[in-house]
């Protein structure tokens, strides 16, 4: 295999056309048991950065909102409370199955009419440019196989003064809080897994996909590489997760 | 708060604070309606103590709380904690805002529409308790919660009269707060006056000691 062609799939290198599937398959597997191991994965916690995700996203009624990834659909539902029914949230995915979870949550919610469901790959978005206000990804870009890619396609999709914001796993900040994680995702999640979901090997590729992502200050270069500006970062949870935020010019 | 870093025990506060008032919000209609009236504007809320800073967007069913807000504000409002519970408690809002320690800044017609909506709140408990316990045994238990609060209420009615009372009868015998700072400055400076004869006396006396010595 050509060092262009290959990418990572956790520890793994993997053909690029490879990862595709490899991803869909983890997702297919976790999508039905997806939120309750978030739950319990994160203590919860989970629900506190994407809180601070939606505040940070200055999203008011009105504004047209794409969350990439959006899996089981938790920004989407607050983001259609923000935007109203002058607004429009796009709740896009390439795994059919989670977006077919995060319909069935959304609906059975009573959020209708607001929401538009689209199949779709973060690198190549089926959207015209400067169409939205906020574009999000949440706990998504580190499965992404050409991450560059994906930021030039949401610089294009965003309108100018436009916001995209990265909910993402990254480097802790302490190295005793480091190695504690290190202990807990590589034992801890893949047991949770094998418990709940009945599949290790999903949380065991988080686990080691977490640790392939780029770290903060590297995701950051990557944003302004990609043509966004006033690009910054923050912290959560120790640097467990961090929050990254950059502006279309 | 370091920018880079966010505080998630704090963003955990905020949820939970949040969804404390919006089940309370859920058990009173009318309070709920009346805060819809405010849905678009933002409020800022800052406490000293205990430390706590945090925006409030009502909305049509409820509140959102945010620890962060880049956009505009209507009002802000800054206090103790101890401020806010005088300014719930105020039969005149108004005048408990302009005279009293909080800090008021935009629109404060709205900051009292808020204000009267916090003070009116009142939960029914009927409908959560039936939803558990069945309609008879609920709503004897609800019977029983509005009786106690009746109580309560009546009981620090009561107190808050007798207080009051009790004060304006021993009025003439109580010392203002001007005279008890006088009082209080008089024994400061006596005490002050008091040391320094001490210590002059002292000097006083190792003269004489000395004088006495040099004479022998």
């Amino acid at each position: 295999m050509s060092e262009q062609n290959t990418t990572h799939f956790g520890y793994k290198t993997v053909n690029k056309n490879e990862k595709v599937n490899l991803v869909a398959g983890v997702f297919h597997s976790v999508a039905a048991k997806y939120d309750v191991m978030n739950d319990l994965m994160s203590a919860g916690v989970h629900r506190i950065w994407k809180r601070f995700t939606i505040e940070l996203s200055g999203v008011r009624p009105g504004h047209r909102v794409l969350d990439i990834a959006g899996g089981t659909g938790d920004l989407t539902a607050k983001f259609s409370r923000i935007v109203g029914i002058d607004g429009k949230v796009v709740l896009a995915d390439i795994n059919a199955s989670m977006l077919k979870v995060g319909r069935d949550k959304l609906i059975d919610h009573g959020i209708v009419g607001i929401v538009d469901y689209v199949q779709a790959n973060a690198e190549c978005l089926p959207f015209p440019d400067n169409y939205f206000d906020c574009v999000s990804i949440a706990f998504g870009l580190r499965n992404v196989t050409d991450k560059d890619a994906a930021l030039r396609s949401m610089l294009r999709v965003l309108k100018p003064g436009g916001r995209l914001l990265i909910l993402e796993f990254s480097k802790p900040q302490h190295a005793a809080l480091g190695k504690f994680y290190d202990l807990y995702s590589f034992t801890a999640l893949p047991l949770l897994g094998k418990l709940i979901a009945n599949d290790s090997d999903s949380y065991r590729y988080l686990a080691e996909s977490i640790r392939m992502h780029p770290d903060q200050e590297m995701l950051k270069a990557m944003m302004e590489s990609a043509g966004f500006v006033r690009s910054e970062f923050f912290n959560m949870t120790g640097g467990i997760v961090a929050l990254h935020r950059g502006i279309k010019a | 708060m370091n920018k880079n870093s966010i505080p998630t025990l704090k963003g955990a506060a905020i949820a939970t604070l949040e969804r404390i008032i919006n089940t309370a919000l859920r058990l009173d209609t009318a309070s709920r309606e009346k805060l819809a009236l405010l849905a678009g504007q933002v409020f800022h809320l800052e406490c000293t103590r205990p430390d706590l800073d945090i925006f409030l967007l009502p909305q049509s069913d409820g509140v959102q709380l945010a620890g962060h807000w880049e956009g505009n504000v209507t009002a802000g409002i800054s206090g103790s904690g101890d401020d806010y519970l005088e300014l719930l408690r105020s039969s005149d809002p108004a005048a408990t805002l302009i005279n009293g320690n909080m800090t008021v800044s935009g629109d404060s017609k709205a900051l009292l529409r808020l204000r009267d909506v916090a003070a009116a709140l009142d939960i029914d408990w009927e409908a959560p308790l039936t939803r558990v316990f069945g309609d008879i045994v609920g709503h004897q238990m609800a019977q029983s919660l509005r009786f106690g609060q009746r109580l309560i209420r009546d009981a620090a009615n009561s107190l808050r009269r007798q207080i009051y009372d009790y004060t304006q009868e021993e009025n003439p015998w109580l010392a203002h707060r001007w005279q008890f700072d006088q009082f209080k400055h008089d024994v400061a400076d006596l005490s002050a006056r008091s040391e320094q004869l001490l210590a002059r006396a002292a000097q006083l006396q190792q003269t004489i000691a000395g004088r006495t010595k040099r004479n022998q």
